[in-house]
């Protein structure tokens, strides 16, 4: 398993190789990213002012489908 | 059919139909004698698609929704009936089936006629006839205008899912947006979408005053790359409001 932390600035393409199990997070939440012709050059901060989201919340569903064992999301 | 005599306030209603218009009174008087009255409660159906097209009503009060289902179960809404219009006019031109449902958005009266009545009708009153054809007529325009609005939104859709489709292969990160990296002209585009130059010309000219693209002369810039994702995905723009997941 990676070990490197899940931060803002990283690219949704990125997200997605080296944490398959973050898939159903962007489902859940609606989001275009799975299969999205632009996940490499958007970062999870983008996608998080797309769509309007709160960004603590949306790295803290992808850290808790991570590492469920951690804090899970609120 | 009902063979009982009209309801007073329903010949006002009739009068003020497009159907009706130009009718003589007595004429009237005699149409709305053999409908048949029909009350349907607020979201029950007047008819389903595809049921056999047996009666033309014209609405008196409430409101109806149109509505057909996609292959893919989406239900769309093809126009909304008000009182003194008709609707199920198929049934008087002999077509086999309703194309649409009728619901009853709220509570409704409308008159109806079976086809045999309303072919009858025309036969007599010749104006019924011509006044149902204006009608039609207003309805195909009415149809071409959508239909060529949903045209042109289809192929904005389409060109910007091939600029998009070029991302993976020949995007490359720049200040302030995602570079296509490669010799693409106009026409190029036109090709790759099955439209014409001036299409593309006019749809890019329009991103790139919306500030979604900077095109030059043979490269495209994508500035705001997500909101071509919203035009070629058809999200609502701004995105979804966020569930609680």
């Amino acid at each position: 398993m990676d070990q490197s932390p899940l931060t803002a600035d990283l690219t949704i393409a990125d997200v997605l190789e080296r944490w398959p199990q973050t898939v159903p997070v962007f489902l859940r939440y609606r989001l275009a990213c799975v299969g999205c012709p632009i996940a490499p050059f958007e970062q999870i901060a983008d996608i998080a002012s797309n769509y309007g989201l709160a960004l603590d919340r949306l790295l803290a569903a992808l850290q808790h489908a991570i590492l469920p064992s951690e804090e899970p999301a609120p | 059919m009902s063979t009982a005599s009209p309801v007073p306030e329903d010949l006002t209603y009739l009068q003020t139909a497009r159907l009706f218009r130009e009718l003589p009174q007595a004429a009237l008087r005699e149409i709305a004698r053999v409908g048949r009255r029909r009350h349907v409660a607020t979201d029950a159906f007047f008819f389903h698609q595809g049921q056999p097209a047996a009666v033309l009503y014209v609405l008196l009060a409430g409101q109806v929704k149109m509505t057909q289902i996609t292959p893919e179960g989406q239900q769309i809404i093809l126009r909304v009936v008000s009182p003194g219009e008709m609707f199920g006019a198929v049934a008087a031109l002999g077509e086999a089936v309703y194309p649409a449902s009728a619901q009853a958005a709220d509570a409704c009266v409308a008159l109806g006629w079976d086809s045999a009545t309303i072919t009858n009708l025309m036969e007599r009153f010749p104006h019924l006839t011509i006044n149902a054809l204006g009608i039609v007529v207003a309805r195909v325009h009415e149809f071409q205008d959508r239909y060529r609005e949903l045209a042109t939104e289809r192929v904005e859709r389409r060109v910007a899912r091939a600029l998009l489709r070029l991302v993976p292969q020949v995007g490359r990160r720049v200040e302030g947006g995602v570079l296509l990296d490669l010799t693409l002209s106009r026409q190029d585009l036109a090709e790759m979408t099955g439209t014409t130059l001036f299409t593309v010309s006019r749809i890019l000219s329009r991103w790139e005053q919306a500030g979604l693209i900077e095109s030059g002369r043979e490269r495209v810039v994508l500035r705001r790359p997500h909101s071509l994702v919203e035009i070629a995905e058809d999200l609502p723009p701004g995105g979804p409001a966020a569930p609680d997941p």
